[in-house]
């Protein structure tokens, strides 16, 4: 089975894990130089297996092969080719996290992920008109933009618009609160993936091409685990801009006339 | 209570005998009838996992199918996992580890008999109040409204609060598996001290630890990790049953507790607890492979310092588990960094199997086969294990069935296809007879087809986004096909368990043709008659390399062929 091929095969960028904006492309890189480090020494070790397999097959009952117990040169040197193919799969691996795991400094939007049971709101902060922007199911983004996400937990009784006091913000007023289950917002597509906890504040980058991504929890939260979809639409910024911080009434929904979506 | 030792009198183990019938298995302390205790008990929660791991590949076998209900969904997978976990794999090991232990280190017993029977009584106990939640009926109003839907625990084998917490799981069920896992539990910890006393304390004469077989290194190293890493799931539960019943706040965020302490409490003993599984299977691998290729083991001390390095490397492993939850990037890239380090001790133990059996003479019996197929099966999943430590890597696929492919590739087609390979090679010894070859290498086959029909594709559906516990899925996600073809192949997976089942059942009921060393072992089990004696052996052993048997069977040879004719 070719993994990569599976990878690219589907249409609307909304299943697999890809081509969806830079931090996937720097995740989908990792992966693939880990494809081809583990084909290359599986290929190698699995050939050896069979090769042994067929070719110290027992002939005569009486086969007295000779007894060697060890080969400490040899043993060193499968010791150190793993070794050191595991740090440079490290390497590339730690070199390439502080892009997908951290908001970048200049970030100029940020988006508070609610996760509840069973549905995801997202929260841009406040209009032009100065109301609280909100969308729900649908997270929209400016395309090839590096967006912020805090991404928390809440659920009744607690209230998942509490008031926020000055110096904090929205998401931390929310995990003060506590209440909630785990849940995970997962972009397959956009290479991102991040727990919402009750009680923390957790935060990721992301980042779309223009175009409509599909998303799950991927954290068991109850019996509606399976329901808690949604979908990631990036617009160009000016559409994002007219769409989203212009909206007049405050909320905007996939269906809404005010929001063309681009792309689709 | 003086430790057992192997002086004592063959007519104090004669007692063993004395009740027979169900009143002689239940009062037994007989370290052998306490195993097969434990392998009938261990087995048939086996084949109850299977049959909710076949209704759960029924559910998903095709897109909004509505075979089960959500809340059924949830319930099955959870008592799939946490009954295949704790009532399988970790206590089939230690019934295997009972009943070939002190034989492998000739003595006659386990160090502490009584406390080995209530060690395997917690097993069926620790079961039945877990499976008593289906019981739990639901809870009405007064006005006929549901105020909570009672039936088993139903928030994964991993139990995370809050979903665990009294609000969200209101059912007693989720208190019966508390306690239910909490009494096995107790049984791994009583088993764990028991296997480190004997191993340490009745070694035969001369079994320096430099002689000692690697299946009981195995068992020492996996019960030393039993007894250092299982007070901490039972602190975990104690702490969420406690926050349930008696209203402390340890991990509820409302009152000031940590939802996210839970999943460090629960990795710091479930990870270890991976190596729990699959060591023994480690180490029953390492006995087979040597005998049916003929050869000793390749590099004997790399492969008992490996599951020593992979034990104490398997403590700073497990926030891989929590890759993302928000935790610090430097931490995170710490656990990375040791998840990879710990993949090389892994690869040393392939290369040594590999190497035993090169220029060997290998012959095919069953147990061999299944110890051939386990070592393909788990080079999968350590490799595919390597693309979830990867940091970058894991965000694509953490919390997909990538991870159920990975989980099953290691304990199925490691583990359990390591449970096969013991069943195989000791079942002459435990019952003196052979199991039927024709039948076995039947159920290898089937076995092998129906493992990677069911866990393979399994790849597919995380890379193509598919999370794991949904009870279902859209049919425009792409999952539909890939679905039916995994359904199917559990459905191969059962019936190739069916063909072992009448196997077993026709074996036992044929004649006990097998010898005391029917496949030329090298250790002290095969050094005794099939079945052994409630007193182990006739006289005291004592050995001079990590071959005994072998050097017995040569020094006969040599003095047939000495002999005069």
């Amino acid at each position: 089975m070719n993994l990569l091929a599976a990878s690219t095969c589907c249409v609307n960028n909304s299943g697999p894990f890809g081509d969806g904006g830079t931090i996937s492309d720097r995740a989908l890189g990792v992966y693939t130089a880990v494809f081809w480090a583990s084909v290359v020494l599986g290929v190698i070790v699995v050939a050896l297996l069979f090769y042994a397999f067929i070719r110290f097959r027992r002939r005569h009952d009486d086969d007295d092969p000779p007894q060697f117990h060890g080969n400490t040169r040899l043993e060193i040197a499968w010791t150190l080719v793993p070794l050191a193919t595991f740090l440079s799969l490290f390497g590339l691996t730690a070199v390439n996290m502080p892009f997908i795991n951290d908001i970048q400094a200049n970030t100029q939007y940020t988006v508070t992920v609610i996760g509840q049971q069973f549905s995801w709101t997202f929260d841009y902060g406040t209009s032009q008109s100065g109301q609280r922007v909100r969308s729900f199911g649908t997270l929209y983004l400016p395309e090839n933009t590096n967006v912020g996400l805090n991404i928390v937990s809440t659920d009744p009784p607690c209230n998942a618009s509490p008031s926020v006091s000055s110096g904090t913000t929205l998401a931390q007023a929310i995990a003060n609160e506590g209440c909630g289950v785990n849940h995970s917002f997962y972009a397959p597509a956009l290479g991102q993936q991040m727990n919402a906890i009750p009680g923390d504040v957790n935060t990721a980058p992301i980042e779309a091409r223009q175009g409509t991504y599909y998303g799950q929890c991927t954290e068991l939260c109850g019996v509606g685990h399976a329901q808690m979809t949604f979908v990631v639409v990036a617009l160009p910024m000016n559409q994002f801009q007219s769409c989203v911080f212009g909206n007049p009434s405050g909320t905007i929904d996939a269906t809404s006339k005010a929001c063309t979506l681009g792309g689709s | 209570m003086a430790v057992m030792d192997a002086t004592l009198p063959r007519a104090r183990f004669a007692r063993y005998d004395k009740s027979k019938g169900i009143l002689g298995w239940m009062t037994t302390v007989d370290h052998k009838k306490i195993a097969i205790m434990y392998l009938f008990t261990t087995f048939f929660f086996f084949l109850v996992g299977g049959v909710m791991a076949l209704l759960i590949r029924i559910q998903l076998a095709e897109p909004q199918n509505t075979f089960l209900t959500p809340e059924q969904y949830n319930q099955i997978f959870t008592m799939h996992g946490t009954t295949m976990i704790f009532l399988w794999i970790i206590p089939v090991w230690a019934g295997f580890g009972n009943y070939m232990v002190p034989l492998m280190i000739g003595a006659r017993d386990m160090a502490f008999p009584r406390i080995n029977a209530l060690s395997f009584w917690l097993i069926p106990l620790g079961g039945i109040v877990m499976y008593s939640g289906f019981l739990v009926p639901a809870v009405m109003g007064s006005h006929g409204q549901l105020l909570c839907p009672g039936g088993p625990g139903d928030a994964g084998w991993t139990g995370y609060v809050p979903l665990t917490g009294e609000h969200y799981s209101c059912s007693m069920g989720q208190d019966l598996w508390i306690i239910g896992l909490h009494l096995v539990g107790i049984s791994s910890m009583l088993g764990g001290i028991n296997f480190l006393a004997t191993i340490h304390n009745m070694r035969a004469k001369g079994m320096s630890w430099g002689r000692l077989p690697l299946f009981v290194w195995a068992q020492e190293i996996t019960a030393a990790l039993v007894v250092l890493a299982s007070p901490f799931l039972a602190a975990g539960l104690a702490m969420n049953l406690l926050d349930r019943q008696i209203g402390t706040n340890f991990f509820d965020p409302v009152n000031g507790g940590s939802a996210l302490l839970y999943q460090f409490v629960f990795w710091f003993y479930s990870h270890p607890a991976v190596y729990i599984m699959i060591l023994p299977a480690f180490g029953i691998i390492s006995e087979i492979i040597p005998v049916f290729s003929r050869k000793p083991i390749f590099g004997y001390k790399a492969m008992a310092a490996s599951i020593a390095a992979i034990a104490v490397l398997g403590f700073i492993v497990f926030v891989h588990h929590m890759f993302v939850t928000g935790l610090p990037l430097v931490v995170q890239t710490f656990f990375a960094f040791t998840t990879f380090i710990i993949g090389v001790p892994t690869g040393v133990k392939i290369f040594n199997w590999l190497a035993t059996m090169w220029g060997g003479s290998i012959k095919y019996d069953t147990p061999m086969l299944f110890a051939c197929g386990f070592l393909l099966m788990f080079l999968i999943g350590g490799i595919d294990g390597v693309y979830l430590g990867s940091l970058s890597v894991d965000r694509l696929v953490h919390g997909t069935y990538w991870v159920v492919a990975h989980i099953h590739y290691v304990l199925f087609g490691g583990s359990v296809m390591g449970v096969f390979a013991a069943i195989y090679y000791w079942f002459p010894k435990v019952t003196g007879r052979f199991l039927n070859e024709k039948l076995g290498k039947v159920h290898f086959w089937t076995m092998i087809i129906g493992i990677n029909l069911t866990f393979l594709p399994m790849h597919a559906l995380g890379i193509l986004g598919m999370p794991r516990r949904i009870a279902t899925y859209l049919d425009n996600r792409g999952w539909g096909d890939i679905n039916s073809l995994i359904t199917f192949g559990a459905f191969v997976i059962a019936i190739s368990v069916t063909i072992f089942l009448i196997n077993f059942v026709i074996s036992l009921r044929a004649p006990k043709t097998a010898p005391d060393d029917p496949w030329e072992g090298n250790t002290l089990e095969w050094a005794t008659s099939s079945p052994p004696p409630p007193w182990n052996f006739d006289d005291e052993q004592e050995v001079h390399s990590l071959r005994p048997v072998r050097d017995r069977r040569i020094a006969r040879k040599k003095a047939a062929a000495g002999a005069p004719a």
